[in-house]
């Protein structure tokens, strides 16, 4: 039986290749796109101006290929085919910003990553049903693999913003409990810690996720009028930060364990047992 | 119906005229040398179809390498 394994689809694929077949022909594309994702395979899917590549999503995969990205966005190639070389950088830095986003939430949601096993299946219908033209953005957190592309159109952006949202309530959760840890570690450390937790808070919490995805949203809508580069410039913002919230909490985490670490340590309470 | 799992042939686990051709395949790419890398990595994904086995992540890695490789030397039209 001729089972559709990844070896036998990459052998199809070398195939057409030798064959002289561009990455854009149809049955090449949908070769590649089709690729069953196993668990260790972990591939994300990026595509851009019409043009299809799969990259990996592993942390050695991610690391060796940003450059490459960037590069690639970069050419002469891409900047004939888009006219947007800026719109081009800022996307794909943005995507593998998302990448990096969606790896570090996939450890850290831990068991929440099971409410999205809902989400993974209405990407898999979308991809079905939209073929190779699959315009929208989707940071898929569930499953082996996250794809990326730029919504071109209305009903797109708005399947894009769901998939987003989606994500960005996991990760205000998420945050959120960091915070109150936080929040209760500053309270009962200040003293010791000279506010740095405190401060820690108010700068993960200054700029609430409410305020912020209403900003993404306001910001997505006027973009969606002035083209699909726009949508892409306001992407990369929403990348960028989430990153930065991710930094931010990260620092917060070891702000709090270095305080539980120090409460542990009665010497360091200025000689007064703490009851 | 559930589908069986085909076994992944780690690249340690090759025999060794197929293992030497993925030690070239890699040079080949580690050089940027997209058309080298082609004429090697054919046999090897032959092997994994014909003993009906999965490829392990560093060839799908290896692989996405290639094609990013060539598509950024594609002439522009």
């Amino acid at each position: 039986m001729n089972k559709l394994t990844n070896a036998r689809r990459l052998r199809d694929d070398h195939r057409f290749q030798q064959e002289g077949r561009s990455i854009h022909d149809p049955e090449r594309k949908k070769n590649l796109f089709n690729r069953p994702l196993s668990m260790g395979t972990q591939v994300a899917i990026w595509s851009i101006v019409g043009s299809a590549i799969f990259v990996p999503l592993t942390e050695r995969g991610v690391t060796e290929l940003r450059d490459a990205a960037i590069k690639h966005v970069a050419s002469p190639l891409i900047t004939s085919v888009t006219g947007k070389v800026e719109n081009g950088i800022h996307s794909i830095r943005s995507t593998w910003q998302a990448f990096g986003e969606v790896a570090v939430m996939r450890k850290e949601l831990g068991s929440k990553l099971r409410q999205y096993d809902m989400l993974q299946a209405q990407i898999n219908e979308r991809k079905m049903t939209n073929g190779e033209n699959v315009n929208l953005a989707h940071y898929n957190i569930s499953g082996d693999a996250a794809w990326t592309t730029i919504p071109s159109t209305k009903k797109d952006l708005q399947k894009a913003l769901d998939t987003i949202e989606e994500m960005t309530r996991a990760g205000e959760k998420e945050f959120s409990a960091v915070c109150e840890r936080c929040r209760v570690q500053a309270a009962d450390q200040q003293a010791n810690s000279g506010g740095i937790a405190a401060g820690l808070v108010q700068a993960v919490e200054s700029d609430t996720w409410q305020d912020y995805m209403a900003g993404v949203m306001s910001d997505l809508a006027e973009a969606n009028q002035d083209g699909p580069g726009a949508v892409g410039k306001v992407l990369a913002d929403v990348a960028g930060s989430l990153h930065g919230m991710s930094v931010l909490a990260d620092e917060a985490r070891k702000q709090v364990k270095s305080h539980e670490a120090a409460a542990e340590e009665p010497s360091h309470t200025h000689g007064i047992a703490r009851r | 119906m559930t589908t069986q799992e085909s076994p992944v042939i780690q690249i340690s686990d090759l025999p060794p005229n197929i293992r030497g051709k993925h030690e070239l395949f890699g040079a080949a790419l580690n050089r940027e040398d997209a058309a080298t890398a082609r004429l090697f990595i054919g046999p090897i994904l032959d092997f994994y179809v014909e003993s009906d086995a999965e490829i392990p992540e560093e060839i799908n890695i290896d692989y996405a390498r290639l094609i990013l490789l060539e598509e950024m030397g594609r002439p522009q039209q």
